[in-house]
């Protein structure tokens, strides 16, 4: 696997640990500083709605998320996933497109519990119905 | 120092070389295009005269050096069908290295792109011609499909890469290249363009290539103004000394600029009564004689998505080739696939490509399926996305410390490189 090594800042994990194990927060959004680590950009909090989350992303820059959706089964009991996003958006200059893409691996391994894995390219890509899809 | 847990200060750039069956392309790591695209021949004299000693040295010539005419020089593709590659292929380097970059390659890093189907021997070969041939301080290798998803911003993808003699369908998955899914043709641009060699030839046009003849333009001026039309006069220049490699190669070169400049893909299946009436294009050939192309134009590309093309057994259509390298990955995959789909490669440059490829691929598939294609409108993009990718990756502050290192493959020989690359 090709990998650009960045480092990834402690806070990442710590950030993810949250949302999964005390479950006070929805969304976090990371992002690459400097071409060299990647950091915690944003805490979504449990109040915060999916149209929070989308409308906090770049439109030309990537980013990574991981989001615990909330959603009630069939049987009507409500049931959390973490849902991982690489956002990469066609119109990012290809440098940035390629420094996440050879950092999505590093940072998602260090996360155990992802229940499902969305690349979203567009914004058509990234709607909630995507997400339940990639639930199901 | 390099790679080896030892964290290397950024201070020399690292040098991306990608070695295709038609062009080489080298350059800095961290620049936006390949300093040096030259063509992937090398040319060869047998017995030079000695009397007869170029100012430019004795053969083997590449870069520039094999555009210029010579008496008996015989061209050769590095990846020839048989033969010995590990001479052409240092040689090629050599020439883009030593020659065209003009720098010290034992001051540099390179990585290097690799074609996408792992093949343990060539990539152990490929690293110790580097260390051994070149004594190069660091050394990296990644699948071209790889860098070109990558660049494309994605980590899963279906890269269809059409180049000039071979068309790859290749599934990535998380940045790795699903080995058993890819399917591989050799079809390409030179297909195309051997199609509409023999076409012009069965037309009776002769192709005069440029060293066959003197080129002189007359014109009256009076008063300092042009009268008139310039009259052109040719001269033949003789030369019963040319290698037939030599002249095909110039010949094609002129066919693939007819080719790149007027074919087009059509937006449906092409049929003789629907393009009857399509205008015709006209080409001024180096000697000046115009060439007319009809429904050729869109006739001879169309070979690229039917089943027509001669002494290749089992293609179908690049459509098809996406089509069943994604059947042959895992059902769960399937959509992500299909909704990734990256177009690369020169031969994909013909305009109406991806847009048929779209229709085709949508064609095949189920109704819900969504096809997306994506393919960069620059054509430097489309043509060199390997080698951006392994550009922007070499210059990495962070990566420095994934090279292979001389002292490693001193310590652990070649082999190692399936380790550090995996």
């Amino acid at each position: 696997m090709v990998d650009a090594n960045l480092n990834v800042d402690d806070a990442c994990v710590n950030a993810f640990n949250r949302l999964k194990l005390t479950k006070d927060i929805r969304f976090v959004i990371f992002k690459v500083e400097g071409e060299s680590q990647v950091i915690v950009e944003r805490v979504g909090d449990l109040a915060s709605t999916y149209q929070d989350f989308v409308s906090s992303l770049p439109h030309n820059e990537p980013r990574f998320v991981v989001y615990d959706y909330e959603f009630r089964k069939d049987d009507g009991i409500t049931s959390n996933k973490i849902v991982f996003i690489h956002w990469s958006p066609d119109n990012s200059i290809v440098k940035n497109k390629m420094i996440y893409a050879s950092t999505k691996e590093n940072l998602k391994r260090r996360f155990s519990g992802i229940h499902r894995e969305v690349q979203a390219c567009s914004v058509s890509e990234v709607e909630e119905s995507e997400i339940v899809q990639a639930l199901r | 120092m390099y790679g080896g847990g030892n964290y290397y200060a950024d201070e020399v750039s690292g040098i991306v070389l990608d070695i295709g069956c038609h062009l080489t392309r080298a350059g800095y790591a961290g620049e936006d295009t390949p300093k040096v695209v030259i063509p992937s021949y090398i040319g060869m004299i047998e017995n030079p005269d000695p009397n007869q000693m170029d100012v430019e040295g004795i053969a083997p010539f590449a870069g520039e050096k094999i555009m210029k005419y010579r008496d008996f020089m015989k061209l050769e593709q590095v990846f020839a069908e048989g033969g010995d590659k590990s001479e052409k292929l240092e040689e090629i380097c050599r020439e883009a290295i030593e020659n065209e970059l003009k720098l010290n390659p034992r001051e540099h890093p390179f990585l290097l792109s690799e074609p996408s189907i792992h093949d343990r021997e060539s990539r152990v070969a490929l690293t110790e011609m580097m260390f051994e041939k070149f004594q190069i301080p660091a050394f990296y290798i990644v699948k071209s499909a790889v860098l070109s998803s990558f660049a494309s911003g994605r980590s899963t993808s279906l890269v269809l890469d059409s180049g000039a003699y071979t068309t790859w369908a290749v599934p990535v998955h998380d940045g790795y290249v699903l080995q058993k899914s890819i399917v591989k043709f050799n079809i390409g641009g030179e297909t195309i363009t051997d199609v509409l060699l023999n076409h012009l030839v069965s037309l009776g046009v002769n192709i005069r290539p440029h060293y066959t003849f003197n080129k002189t333009v007359k014109c009256f001026v009076e008063g300092g103004e042009v009268q008139g039309n310039p009259e052109f006069t040719l001269e033949d220049i003789p030369r019963p000394n040319v290698d037939p490699s030599y002249q095909d190669f110039s010949i094609r070169e002129i066919v693939r600029d007819i080719k790149e400049t007027t074919f087009k893909v059509s937006d449906n299946t092409f049929s003789e009564t629907s393009f009857a009436n399509v205008p015709s294009s006209s080409y001024e050939l180096p000697d000046g004689t115009q060439v007319q192309l009809g429904n050729e134009r869109y006739r001879i590309p169309e070979l690229l998505f039917s089943s027509g093309i001669e002494g290749v057994i089992g293609f179908s259509g690049v459509h098809q080739m996406v089509y069943d390298s994604i059947t042959r990955c895992d059902m769960d995959i399937r959509r992500e696939l299909y909704g990734n789909v990256v177009v690369t490669g020169g031969n994909s440059l013909f305009g109406g490509f991806t847009d048929r490829l779209h229709k085709k691929l949508t064609e095949l598939t189920t109704q819900n399926m969504k096809v997306k294609l994506i393919a960069p409108q620059s054509t430097i993009e489309r043509r060199f996305s390997s080698w951006i990718g392994g550009s922007i990756l070499a210059s990495l502050g962070s990566f420095q410390q994934m090279w292979m290192s001389k002292q490693e493959y001193d310590e652990h020989g070649a082999i190692l490189i399936e380790r550090k690359c995996p």
